[in-house]
């Protein structure tokens, strides 16, 4: 089986800061992978290597087992990768729907006049599998935040993306929030996409994925089946530091 | 009515080639490219136009043709070189072009005739043509602040990172903004040469600039119209009304310039929006300035579609 | 020749102490201050008004007065002006495009007013303000003006340098240069921060402005733009926000220019900042353009 996407051995170095440090991790059609790690570790990074945001110092990017090391961001989003970011990034001036249509009107499908109406109707389907149809014509600032996370993921989701990275989807959040985005991954599973939740609370993660990696001061820890990574002491010391590990 | 129009015709016509102007400065800024340079296109194309004709003895037309195509031609070749410099890096290097496109005005004499310009420009667009012509560069603009086209350019000017993140290709945008402004920059000096009949290089530099981003500022930066009325507010009715086209103009221009920046982010298009009762809710449910505030100084507000956005139902924020 | 270099350090001191004003507004305010050519006018025009109603005051007091009140002048319009306008802009982009055009504004403000002042003609302070003195050298002439700006910009950016490095306001700046949120944990607000920035930047036109105008013997309401685009090509060189980058490549580009000029004409001379302007962002805008768009994600 081959991986949706692939990082080989992947730098990133700002100056002397050595933030991802020899990664190499593959992820498969269909899971629920998550990338944990403290703060600062290179999460951010990863992502952003893997959405070509970041050139990486050395190393490659496979897409569907093509290289994309050298291809641009808006190149592989119109190639299928999706992504949200840590920060909520939502245009202001433009209604709910607007900022989901954000998410389908550059893809090499909606050029035709056919392509821009499936495209609308897609933001649409969109707007409603993340529950948000309702404040369509709303402007996003004036929504709670676990709310313009959803238009966020709604946009992402738009364009049928194969593969979808999220970046802290949760960070910041009320438990009341956090459920609802939780559930909202668990559907997006079972309905078959890849994804990759970054996240910075092990817990978090735990019931929801299936399969762990870990990151620590830009290096992989640990990866493999979720419960058996996390209980691994090397991790747990990574976490929780010195300090005893709570029941 | 034909008394009126011969009364002011001149005014009239500087305020058309005044928005021309600031449209060239606005396509640029409203898809995030921080460049002047169509200030010094400008130039070009008032050299360009007036060589050929008078000094060539060409057609209008095709003399205006010919400058539009090297006008392309010379604003991708430094749309590229210029490719990878930002906000005000890119600034600079443009304010410098036009500087530039001065000294060569006066330098070239053989094409541009140095300090003295060029004269006998034949008048062949007239206030007409001239008027036709804003007409059709501000229907793209209004076009291209609707729909798609819109909500990409809104994309860009607000956030690139997250444009590249949705599959805009940001450099090609940034370059078809670049030359756009740069042929409406043309486009102006085609029609100053053809109305004035002379250009000269006092016509060109940084005065130009400042005229040029205070009718844009003045009549709105985000809105298509905000051009046409920065330029019939700055060109006609100040210097016809006001009659202070001599000395204090620079006073007034830079401080209502100021004023409207500070106060009226949206320039004098926006007023309109203020007098929107939905707008007015809107203003009322959500706090305002600071910066990323919600809506106070927020480029780009004005609707850019049917579907503009509207108070949000009241919702308990949970925490 | 030798005179000509002489010229050179002469011009270089000029070219220090402007362009050190106007690379700590834009690396500290982040604004490209296109006003700060007309404040360096400005600061003439308050020592030429201060010699025609108080004739006879001594050099010293008149650079002084003339270096307060451009300081006075950059103050206000970061508050009037700059400060409003950051505080209501959406983003980043937003605020560097309107403070560049709220600059654009307020230059063509101080230009207008100081060419209804002197009639749009140039005007002189008076020989007596500082008796002129030559010296020869070698061989060579030096006047006492020209020792006088190279101990000026020797003295001023000296004390920029030090101020920069060892003061807790300098620390307060370079943290703030490095990141906008930074000034606090100096506890010192980003609002003093920025004020202080802007009456440095405003002083350093201004006695620029005064001793080039003693220096040449005259000023007129245009003489600040040549020097606007000058700073540029040397803030460009230097780095934005490097103030020994600034001093050097200002020395740099008056010998280069000066060289330039005596070899090959005027013209060329003139042309070079722009051509440097644009070859260097060109060559180097990997290392020019530091702060990338992505570090926010
Ligand atoms: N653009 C950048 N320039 C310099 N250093 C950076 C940049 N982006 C991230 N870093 C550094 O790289 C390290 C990893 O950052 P990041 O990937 O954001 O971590 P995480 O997302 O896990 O918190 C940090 O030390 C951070 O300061
Ligand atoms: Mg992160």
């Amino acid at each position: 089986m081959t991986a949706v996407l692939e990082l080989r051995d992947i730098k990133v170095w700002f100056g002397g800061v050595k933030a991802v440090d020899g990664v190499s991790l593959a992820l498969e059609p269909g899971h629920l992978h998550a990338l944990v790690g403290p703060n600062g570790s290179g999460k951010t990074t990863v992502v952003n290597t893997m959405s070509r945001l970041v050139t990486p110092t050395a190393g490659q990017v496979f897409l569907d087992g093509q290289d994309v090391t050298a291809a641009g961001p808006h190149e592989v989003y119109r190639r299928g990768l999706a992504r949200t970011f840590q920060g909520i990034r939502l245009v202001e001036g433009l209604t709910v729907r607007e900022n989901v249509l954000l998410g389908v009107q550059e893809l090499p499908a909606a050029r035709s006049r056919a392509g821009r109406r499936r495209a609308a109707e897609a933001a649409d389907e969109a707007l409603e599998r993340m529950d948000v149809h309702h404040l369509a014509q709303v402007a996003p600032a004036a929504l709670p935040y676990g709310v313009q996370r959803r238009v966020e993921i709604a946009r992402a989701v738009a364009g049928a993306p194969k593969i979808l990275l999220l970046d802290e989807p949760v960070a910041g959040m009320s438990a009341g929030e956090r459920q609802e985005i939780s559930a909202v991954l668990g559907r997006l599973r079972d309905d078959g996409m890849t994804m990759l939740l970054i996240e910075h609370d092990l817990r978090f993660v735990l019931g929801l994925s299936d399969h762990l990696f870990v990151l620590n001061f830009g290096q992989l820890l640990a990866a493999g089946d979720p419960a058996a990574t996390a209980a691994l002491p090397a991790v747990q010391e990574a976490f929780l530091g010195r300090k005893h590990v709570p029941a | 009515m034909i008394d009126w129009f011969s009364g002011n015709e001149g005014y009239i016509q500087g305020a058309l080639v005044a928005a021309l102007l600031a449209a060239s400065v606005q396509v640029a800024l409203r898809a995030g490219v921080l460049s002047f340079a169509s200030v010094g296109f400008y130039g070009v194309g008032a050299y360009g136009t007036g060589y050929l004709t008078a000094t060539q003895g060409w057609g209008t037309a095709p003399a205006a043709a010919v400058v539009v195509i090297i006008t392309v031609f010379l604003s991708w070749l430094l749309a590229l070189v210029l490719a990878r410099l930002r906000a005000l890096y890119l600034a600079m290097a443009t304010i410098a072009f036009v500087l530039l496109v001065q000294i060569g005005a006066l330098a070239w004499d053989s094409v541009t005739g140095g300090p003295l310009g060029l004269f006998g420009i034949p008048p062949a667009l007239g206030t007409g043509g001239v008027a036709v012509i804003l007409a059709g560069v501000l229907a793209v603009n209004a076009l291209t602040q609707r729909g798609a086209v819109g909500r990409r350019l809104l994309l860009l000017r607000k956030d690139e990172a997250l444009a590249s993140a949705l599959g805009v290709n940001v450099r090609r945008q940034h370059q078809i903004a670049f030359v756009w402004s740069a042929v409406l920059g043309s486009l102006a000096g085609i029609s100053q040469a053809s109305l004035l009949t002379v250009f000269t290089p006092e016509n060109l530099g940084f005065s130009v600039m400042v005229s040029a981003l205070t009718a844009l500022v003045v009549g709105g930066t985000w809105h298509w119209s905000g051009p046409l009325i920065g330029g019939v507010v700055f060109s006609w009715f100040l210097s016809a009304y006001l009659g202070f086209a001599s000395d204090y103009r620079g006073v007034v221009e830079g401080a209502l310039t100021v004023v409207v920046l500070v106060f009226l982010p949206k320039g004098l298009a926006g007023l309109s929006e203020l007098l929107d009762p939905r707008r007015l809710r809107r203003a009322a449910g959500t706090p305002t300035g600071g910066p990323g505030g919600v809506s106070a100084g927020v480029p780009g507000g004005v609707s850019t579609g049917p579907d503009r956005p509207v108070p949000a139902p009241e919702m308990g924020v949970s925490s | 020749m030798t005179q000509q270099l002489v010229n050179a350090i002469a011009l270089g001191s000029i070219y220090t102490l402007f362009s050190l004003g106007l690379t700590l507004s834009w690396g500290i305010l982040n604004v490209l201050n296109l006003a700060h050519g007309a404040i360096f006018t400005a600061g003439t025009m308050f020592a030429f008004l201060l010699t025609e109603h108080a004739a006879g005051l001594p050099f010293a007091v008149v650079l002084a007065a003339a270096l307060v009140g451009s300081a006075l002048l950059a103050v206000l319009m970061e508050a009037v002006a700059f400060a409003p306008i950051r505080a209501r802009s959406g983003n980043a982009l937003d605020a560097e495009m309107r403070t560049l055009i709220a600059s654009v504004a307020v230059a063509s403000i101080i230009v207008t007013v100081v060419g209804i002042q002197s009639d749009h003609q140039p005007y002189a302070l008076p020989q007596s303000l500082l008796e002129r003195h030559r010296y020869d050298v070698l061989g060579v002439h030096v006047s006492n003006v020209q020792i006088l700006v190279l101990v000026a910009a020797i003295v001023l950016s000296a004390l920029l340098v030090l101020f920069v490095r060892r003061s807790r306001y300098g620390r307060a700046m370079r943290a703030v240069a490095f990141d906008r949120t930074a000034a606090g944990m100096v506890g010192i607000s980003a609002r003093t921060l920025q004020l202080a920035a802007m009456a440095l930047s405003g002083a350093l036109a201004g006695v620029a402005g005064v001793l080039l105008a003693v220096y040449l013997g005259a000023a007129d309401a245009h003489m600040g733009d040549s020097f606007l685009l000058k700073a540029f090509a040397i803030i460009i060189l230097a780095g934005v926000g490097s103030l020994e980058g600034a001093v050097f490549f200002a020395y740099a580009l008056a010998l280069v220019e000066t060289l330039v000029g005596y070899y090959l004409g005027g013209d060329v001379r003139d042309a070079l900042a722009f051509v440097l302007i644009v070859v260097i962002l060109v060559l180097r805008p990997q290392g020019l353009a530091a702060r990338q768009g992505w570090q926010r994600a």
